[in-house]
């Protein structure tokens, strides 16, 4: 074989690497996407416009933006003092002195006062996140990342950073470190609230510093399937307590709403397994078993599955359906009459034992060879009676 | 747990040993062969709602902003 013959060979081996990597896809495109999620009982409704950019600047340096807003509007299921209900049906959250926190948290009162129900809310969260993927000689990937979320009471700054290296050079296989910092502020209203002793309508700031750590692999096992394993431990420390949510103490003798209470760190862990097989040409399966488990002692399993169908060349069809079930942290109980003088209590649902079950059925047509357009309708269920309907309808545009 | 990651590794050491070559990838680069099946918006969007109404999370990135979910 002649040298000009082998450099021609490499060269055709690197070109195919290039086009056929689902990494290396030069692919410019803008993103433009909202979900719409309704909870039933007029609870929490969300509409969320997203637009993001991926731009490959050269061979080796792809950059990636989005930004995002939801606006929540609905009501928050909590304990709360019925004599203390506003009138006007204004949201309790708004925090002015005509109308503060409408909870008397850490104020004794009757047992006929004690009620549960949906607070009224209405709030914004804004997104905002860049993120810059440079690729070194050997073609291992290094992304870093920072992104910032803004809502009401909460202000998350972000930073992460990611390192991607193949172990052989066909790119069978693949290690991936990544990690992700969030200096969380929490704005917490004092009137009223137990955490504060002041009675003027100020707010105090409390933190969370947390910590996720990520190492996955992942193979390709034949021509038509691929897997990945993935690690994942994260460390929150700081105020994790939900400033929206009350329990009830002393219920039987002299009940008393006040803020829930959870510890001031959590370390959770877990495991992931991912598989991907085409099953025909046009036919792929995906399939997902997530285990994990913190030191709130809960511990929660997902499956999950996908399956893409390509009906036509320009239609394709999806159906995701997924099961997850939890066991309760150490601290929850939902009972009004429950609580006493535990240090920690929380009567939040989130950290309560539940199931929930989801499905959603979408479409993805193509257009044109530059713009595709997508619509996925959901339902989620949990078994303590939740339920939400959503949908994400957005266009990919490619430049 | 341990047997479940032990049963892991070993998928994924039996794998090491295939060899697929670039030009063989045609079906692997495929969309739909992606986790995200080549939206990620439609993954995004979904582990918002399971952030934000359960008790885990984990697994799909360490990059997510967070939230104040009431």
């Amino acid at each position: 074989m002649s040298l000009a013959f082998r450099q021609l060979t490499k060269l055709s081996v690197l070109c195919a690497t290039v086009l056929l990597t689902p990494a290396l896809q030069a692919e410019d495109a803008i993103h433009v996407q909202m979900l719409y999620y309704d909870e039933n009982d007029e609870t929490t409704t969300i509409v969320s416009p997203n637009i993001a950019l991926t731009l490959d600047l050269s061979a080796d340096y792809t950059l990636q933006a989005s930004l995002g807003m939801d606006a929540l509007t609905g009501a928050s299921e909590t304990w709360y003092d019925k004599s203390y209900i506003p009138s006007s049906g204004a949201s309790p959250y708004k925090h002015t002195k005509s109308n503060p926190s409408a909870y008397a948290r850490g104020k004794h009162i009757a047992q006929k006062d004690v009620g549960y129900g949906l607070i009224d809310y209405r709030d914004y969260r804004y997104s905002a996140s860049v993120s810059l993927t440079k690729r070194l000689a050997n073609r291992d990937e290094l992304t870093g990342g920072l992104s910032y979320n803004n809502e009401y009471e909460y202000h998350i700054p972000e930073v992460s950073l990611g390192y991607k290296h193949w172990l052989d050079a066909s790119k069978n296989s693949a290690v991936e470190a990544s990690a992700a910092y969030q200096h969380t502020y929490v704005l917490i209203w004092c009137r009223g609230n137990d955490l504060c002793d002041t009675d003027s309508g100020a707010s105090k700031t409390f933190y969370q510093n947390n910590t996720f750590v990520q190492l996955a692999y992942s193979q390709v096992l034949d021509k038509k399937s691929k897997a990945k394993l993935t690690l994942f431990y994260n460390n929150e420390n700081g105020f994790l307590s939900n400033p929206y949510k009350n329990i009830v103490r002393y219920y039987d003798t002299n009940p008393i709403i006040t803020n829930e209470r959870r510890p001031h760190n959590r370390q959770g862990y877990g495991a992931k397994i991912d598989y991907s097989r085409a099953l025909t040409a046009k036919t792929t399966l995906h399939g997902s078993y997530r285990y994990y488990h913190d030191n709130w002692e809960l511990d929660a399993h997902t499956l999950s599955t996908t399956l893409f169908h390509e009906y036509t060349s320009k239609l394709t069809l999806q159906t995701t359906l997924r099961y997850y079930t939890q066991s309760s942290a150490s601290f929850y109980s939902g009972r009004k009459d429950y609580f006493t003088d535990e240090k920690y209590a929380s009567s939040d649902f989130r950290l309560g034992d539940l199931k929930s079950y989801y499905i959603q059925g979408g479409i993805d047509y193509r257009f044109r060879k530059d713009l595709t357009q997508n619509f996925y309708l959901s339902y989620y269920r949990q078994d303590n009676g939740l339920k939400a309907v959503s949908f994400i309808i957005g266009q990919k545009y490619l430049f | 747990m341990r047997s479940l990651i032990s049963l892991s590794l070993l998928l994924f050491l039996g794998g090491c040993s295939v060899k697929v070559s670039p030009w063989q990838k045609g079906t692997l680069a495929k969309d739909t062969m992606r986790e995200d099946g080549g939206n990620p918006y439609r993954t995004k969007f979904n582990e918002h709602i399971f952030i934000s109404k359960e008790g885990a999370k984990g697994g799909g990135g360490v990059s997510g902003g967070g939230c104040g979910c009431r």
